[in-house]
């Protein structure tokens, strides 16, 4: 009788238990899907931050690349505005081809074509050409031979 | 063991007597993916293998996928994976460890150019725009009802990016990945017939007509220290997407650095063509009946266009922007290519400059916003894993 009672109780306390449980689950399933949720206002929020995260990452890295091309170009940007300023003075002439030199073309033309530094016009037509700048005065390889070049002057298009 | 017997064993283990209504839609919806996929040739390469994975997997009793295995509240038992799964569930631990999208990124970065970004830095902000629509479809996922991660996998939509969007949804919730995956790639391959409308209508002749100077040619320095400074830079911000951003650099540094040209080979080719068939092949088999076909799935289908119409709005009108800003130096057209789908999207800003002046050419100008596209929807991606990851 005694061992009955004891189960009952024990039994009893199994159920009591086992509601707890059911609870306790049911409550943090609640919790959980409560904070899986998120609230219009959160959800603006969130999504500012993360476009303004997106701009700022790519921003320090525009910024990066235009830092470490100006380090690497070594400073061709500062040349620019000078040959803009002889283009005033000037009148714009054809840059004249100076003779042949001796020494050994940089890159052979059919790689010059496919990856071209400029274009020059030649006896009335246009040349993809490779350049090796020492500016005012620079070597350029065409047909396979190489020219060395007088810049007076720079027309922009 | 008489015929008649062995005639209603067979009958009974066949497909025919287990076929269930669901998963002979999803078989009918797969042929129709099959038949856009070879026939319209929308992103084939993809399509085909999402396709015949979901029509696979639907086929009654062929226990290729079994969707309790990766669903399971304790974790996934990968001993019980490998022991007793079928063969999409082995190719899918490739999907749910994010092996297959880091290296689809490392395969991209073997494949793509990052000169023209480099030559005009100014285009990364365009990248930067264009993923307006990731965080517009988060906000009109969560109005419909949707909770915070799975509003946070469909918004990922809006960068038209797959690899990107499976990365982040296996992560969030992947009981949607198939839905998503279909939808990004779906709308990837759509992009010549969503954006020209919107390109048109957010931008005037005028502007379209812009012919913008050649760029610079970009050292071989500057193209080796990009990738190397870039994984440095946006990992340190956003540690959860070093997977993604590290394998996308890795693979341009193998293509840049000169010292390892078969590595790059490998990965632009082999290595790429053999994870994209393992990656379509099972993310098109997560597609089974009951949980595809839903409401859910509709409501995603309409956010991920929207997403993606957002994205290309926010490109153009921050190409409007630069425009202004410029002296109309630049061609507005080529923010459009910001949303990451690459090369399309560059080739639709192309075609739509051209179709204004025959003789423009933005090819180049607009690769520069569209390789920034990718490296932006990996750290939009990456923002959402570290908020809700």
């Amino acid at each position: 009788m005694e061992f009955k009672q004891e189960q009952g109780i024990v039994s009893a306390d199994e159920e009591i238990l086992t509601i707890g449980a059911a609870e306790a689950e049911s409550q943090t399933a609640s919790t959980v899907a409560e904070e899986d949720d998120v609230a219009l206002t959160e959800a603006l929020a969130l999504s500012g931050l993360g476009f303004g995260i997106v701009f700022a990452v790519l921003v320090v890295l525009m910024a990066f690349i235009t830092v470490m091309s100006a380090i690497i170009r070594g400073g061709k940007k500062a040349e620019k505005p000078v040959q803009k300023k002889e283009k005033s003075k000037a009148a714009p002439t054809p840059a004249p081809v100076a003779a042949p030199v001796a020494t050994p073309v940089a890159a052979p033309v059919a790689a010059v074509q496919g990856d071209a530094d400029m274009y020059v016009s030649l006896n009335g037509k246009k040349h993809a050409v490779s350049v090796e700048e020492k500016l005012p005065r620079f070597n350029i390889s065409l047909n396979g031979k190489t020219h060395a070049v007088d810049v007076e002057s720079v027309e922009e298009e | 063991m008489n015929i008649g017997e062995i005639l209603n064993n067979l009958w009974t283990t066949s497909g025919f007597a287990q076929a269930d209504p669901k998963q002979l839609i999803m078989m009918a919806i797969a042929c129709v993916l099959l038949y856009l996929g070879i026939v319209k040739k929308f992103e084939p390469l993809l399509l085909v293998g999402i396709a015949f994975g979901m029509l696979i997997s639907n086929i009654p009793g062929s226990d290729l996928y079994h969707a309790d295995y990766w669903t399971n509240a304790e974790g996934v038992n990968y001993g019980e994976v490998v022991g007793h799964g079928g063969l999409v569930d082995i190719l899918y631990i490739g999907v749910k460890t994010g092996l297959y999208p880091s290296l689809i990124f490392m395969g991209v970065g073997a494949m793509t150019d990052f000169g023209p970004m480099i030559a005009n830095a100014k285009s990364m902000i365009l990248g930067a725009a264009a993923q307006l629509g990731v965080y517009f479809a988060f906000i009109l996922a969560v109005i419909l009802g949707f909770n915070g991660y799975e509003a946070a996998s469909i918004g990922i939509i809006g960068g038209a990016d797959g690899p990107t969007a499976i990365w982040l949804t296996k992560e969030l919730a992947p009981h949607l990945l198939a839905p998503i995956a279909v939808a990004a790639y779906s709308y990837m391959a759509l992009i010549p017939l969503i954006q020209p409308p919107i390109m048109r209508a957010l931008t005037t002749k005028e502007e379209r007509t812009i012919k913008m100077d050649q760029l610079r040619t970009v050292t071989k320095t500057e193209k080796i220290v990009f990738p190397i400074a870039v994984t440095i830079i946006t990992c340190l911000v956003l540690p959860s997407v070093a997977s993604l951003l590290g394998c996308l650099m890795l693979g341009n540094l193998l293509r840049e650095c000169g010292v390892t040209e078969r590595l790059s080979d490998v990965v632009q080719n082999a290595l790429m063509n053999i994870v994209t068939i393992f990656l379509s092949i099972s993310v098109g088999a997560t597609a089974i009946g009951e949980n595809f076909l839903a409401l859910d799935t509709i409501k995603i289908i309409a956010l991920g266009l929207l997403a993606f119409c957002f994205s290309t709005a926010g490109g153009l009108i921050f190409g409007k922007i630069m425009c202004k800003l410029s002296g109309g130096k630049i061609n507005p057209l080529i923010g459009s290519a910001g949303v990451s789908a690459v090369p399309m999207a560059a080739r639709v800003a192309q075609m739509e400059g051209a179709k204004a002046n025959p003789s423009n050419f933005l090819l180049m100008h607009a690769m520069g916003p569209n390789v920034s596209g990718v490296i932006g929807s990996a750290v939009a991606a990456g923002f959402l894993m570290a908020v809700f990851g």
